[in-house]
Protein backbone atom coordinates (compact mmCIF):
# COMPACT_ATOMS: atom_id res chain seq x y z
CA UNK A 1 0.00 0.00 0.00
CA UNK A 2 2.01 2.94 -1.27
CA UNK A 3 0.49 6.34 -0.73
CA UNK A 4 0.82 8.78 -3.55
CA UNK A 5 1.87 12.03 -2.00
CA UNK A 6 0.13 15.09 -3.34
CA UNK A 7 2.63 17.26 -5.13
CA UNK A 8 3.67 20.46 -3.37
CA UNK A 9 1.53 19.69 -0.36
CA UNK A 10 3.12 18.98 2.94
CA UNK A 11 2.55 15.62 4.54
CA UNK A 12 -0.13 15.30 7.15
CA UNK A 13 0.47 13.09 10.16
CA UNK A 14 -1.77 10.28 8.97
CA UNK A 15 0.21 10.01 5.73
CA UNK A 16 3.50 10.15 7.63
CA UNK A 17 2.39 7.30 9.89
CA UNK A 18 1.46 5.20 6.85
CA UNK A 19 4.93 5.78 5.39
CA UNK A 20 6.94 4.80 8.48
CA UNK A 21 7.63 1.20 7.51
CA UNK A 22 8.47 2.09 3.92
CA UNK A 23 10.83 4.72 5.32
CA UNK A 24 12.54 2.23 7.65
CA UNK A 25 12.70 -0.32 4.82
CA UNK A 26 14.35 2.18 2.50
CA UNK A 27 11.44 1.75 0.11
CA UNK A 28 10.51 5.42 -0.34
CA UNK A 29 11.43 7.38 -3.42
CA UNK A 30 13.94 10.14 -2.79
CA UNK A 31 11.20 12.77 -3.05
CA UNK A 32 8.90 10.92 -0.64
CA UNK A 33 11.75 10.42 1.79
CA UNK A 34 12.52 14.13 1.72
CA UNK A 35 8.86 15.02 2.38
CA UNK A 36 8.74 12.49 5.19
CA UNK A 37 11.90 13.79 6.87
CA UNK A 38 10.71 17.36 6.45
CA UNK A 39 7.49 16.45 8.24
CA UNK A 40 9.39 14.70 11.05
CA UNK A 41 11.52 17.79 11.55
CA UNK A 42 8.48 19.89 12.38
CA UNK A 43 6.26 17.26 14.04
CA UNK A 44 7.20 16.04 17.53
CA UNK A 45 4.24 13.66 17.54
CA UNK A 46 5.36 11.78 14.42
CA UNK A 47 8.99 11.83 15.61
CA UNK A 48 7.84 10.20 18.83
CA UNK A 49 5.75 7.69 16.88
CA UNK A 50 8.76 6.72 14.76
CA UNK A 51 10.87 6.38 17.91
CA UNK A 52 8.21 4.05 19.33
CA UNK A 53 8.20 1.95 16.15
CA UNK A 54 11.99 1.66 16.40
CA UNK A 55 11.65 0.72 20.09
CA UNK A 56 8.99 -1.86 19.18
CA UNK A 57 11.36 -3.44 16.64
CA UNK A 58 14.21 -3.46 19.18
CA UNK A 59 12.09 -4.98 21.95
CA UNK A 60 10.58 -7.57 19.62
CA UNK A 61 14.09 -8.48 18.53
CA UNK A 62 14.94 -9.47 22.09
CA UNK A 63 12.21 -12.12 22.10
CA UNK A 64 13.49 -15.55 21.13
CA UNK A 65 11.36 -17.91 19.05
CA UNK A 66 11.11 -20.17 22.10
CA UNK A 67 9.49 -17.32 24.03
CA UNK A 68 6.40 -17.36 21.84
CA UNK A 69 3.39 -18.65 23.65
CA UNK A 70 2.02 -22.09 22.99
CA UNK A 71 -1.09 -20.50 21.47
CA UNK A 72 1.04 -18.56 19.03
CA UNK A 73 2.95 -21.67 18.02
CA UNK A 74 -0.29 -23.59 17.48
CA UNK A 75 -1.60 -20.79 15.26
CA UNK A 76 1.63 -20.77 13.28
CA UNK A 77 1.36 -24.48 12.74
CA UNK A 78 -2.24 -24.13 11.57
CA UNK A 79 -1.32 -21.25 9.30
CA UNK A 80 1.55 -23.19 7.82
CA UNK A 81 -0.62 -26.23 7.18
CA UNK A 82 -3.27 -24.07 5.51
CA UNK A 83 -0.61 -22.39 3.43
CA UNK A 84 0.81 -25.78 2.39
CA UNK A 85 -2.66 -26.99 1.52
CA UNK A 86 -3.43 -23.88 -0.53
CA UNK A 87 -0.10 -24.13 -2.26
CA UNK A 88 -0.57 -27.82 -3.06
CA UNK A 89 -4.13 -27.37 -4.32
CA UNK A 90 -3.21 -24.33 -6.35
CA UNK A 91 -5.56 -22.21 -4.27
CA UNK A 92 -2.76 -19.90 -3.16
CA UNK A 93 -2.74 -16.20 -2.33
CA UNK B 1 9.39 -6.54 28.48
CA UNK B 2 9.67 -9.84 26.61
CA UNK B 3 6.52 -10.90 28.45
CA UNK B 4 4.75 -7.75 27.23
CA UNK B 5 5.77 -8.55 23.66
CA UNK B 6 4.53 -12.12 24.01
CA UNK B 7 1.15 -10.90 25.25
CA UNK B 8 0.94 -8.19 22.59
CA UNK B 9 1.75 -10.70 19.85
CA UNK B 10 -1.43 -12.65 20.59
CA UNK B 11 -3.49 -9.63 19.44
CA UNK B 12 -1.73 -9.35 16.08
CA UNK B 13 -3.55 -11.01 13.15
CA UNK B 14 -1.79 -14.17 12.13
CA UNK B 15 -0.32 -13.18 8.75
CA UNK B 16 0.98 -9.91 10.18
CA UNK B 17 2.41 -11.78 13.15
CA UNK B 18 4.07 -14.28 10.86
CA UNK B 19 5.86 -11.52 8.96
CA UNK B 20 6.86 -9.63 12.15
CA UNK B 21 8.15 -12.87 13.69
CA UNK B 22 10.19 -13.84 10.66
CA UNK B 23 11.61 -10.33 10.26
CA UNK B 24 12.04 -9.03 13.79
CA UNK B 25 12.46 -12.20 15.85
CA UNK B 26 13.97 -14.71 13.43
CA UNK B 27 15.95 -12.00 11.67
CA UNK B 28 15.11 -12.91 8.07
CA UNK B 29 15.53 -10.31 5.33
CA UNK B 30 12.48 -9.00 3.47
CA UNK B 31 13.54 -10.99 0.41
CA UNK B 32 13.76 -14.18 2.45
CA UNK B 33 10.31 -13.58 3.99
CA UNK B 34 8.81 -13.05 0.54
CA UNK B 35 10.32 -16.36 -0.53
CA UNK B 36 9.15 -18.29 2.54
CA UNK B 37 5.58 -16.95 2.41
CA UNK B 38 5.39 -16.56 -1.37
CA UNK B 39 4.22 -12.96 -1.17
CA UNK B 40 5.32 -9.81 -3.00
CA UNK B 41 7.69 -7.23 -1.49
CA UNK B 42 4.80 -4.74 -1.36
CA UNK B 43 2.54 -7.22 0.42
CA UNK B 44 5.33 -8.08 2.84
CA UNK B 45 5.78 -4.40 3.71
CA UNK B 46 2.03 -3.91 4.25
CA UNK B 47 1.84 -6.90 6.60
CA UNK B 48 5.02 -5.77 8.40
CA UNK B 49 3.65 -2.24 8.73
CA UNK B 50 0.32 -3.35 10.14
CA UNK B 51 1.90 -5.90 12.46
CA UNK B 52 4.51 -3.51 13.87
CA UNK B 53 1.87 -0.78 14.20
CA UNK B 54 -0.42 -3.08 16.18
CA UNK B 55 2.48 -4.12 18.41
CA UNK B 56 3.47 -0.50 18.97
CA UNK B 57 -0.08 0.31 19.98
CA UNK B 58 -0.19 -2.59 22.44
CA UNK B 59 3.27 -1.81 23.85
CA UNK B 60 2.72 1.96 24.12
CA UNK B 61 1.87 1.86 27.85
CA UNK B 62 5.21 0.10 28.45
CA UNK B 63 7.35 2.78 26.80
CA UNK B 64 6.74 5.35 29.51
CA UNK B 65 8.00 3.10 32.27
CA UNK B 66 10.96 1.49 30.50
Amino acid sequence: MRLRLPARHSLVCQQAVELMTDYLEGALSRADRRSFEKHLAICPGCSEYLAQIRATIAITGRVTPDDLTEQTRVEFTELFRRWQHERDTGDGR
Amino acid sequence: MAQAVRLAMVDVPVWQREVVTLRDIEGLTSTEVCGVLDISEANQRVLLHRGRSRLRQRLEPEFGRA
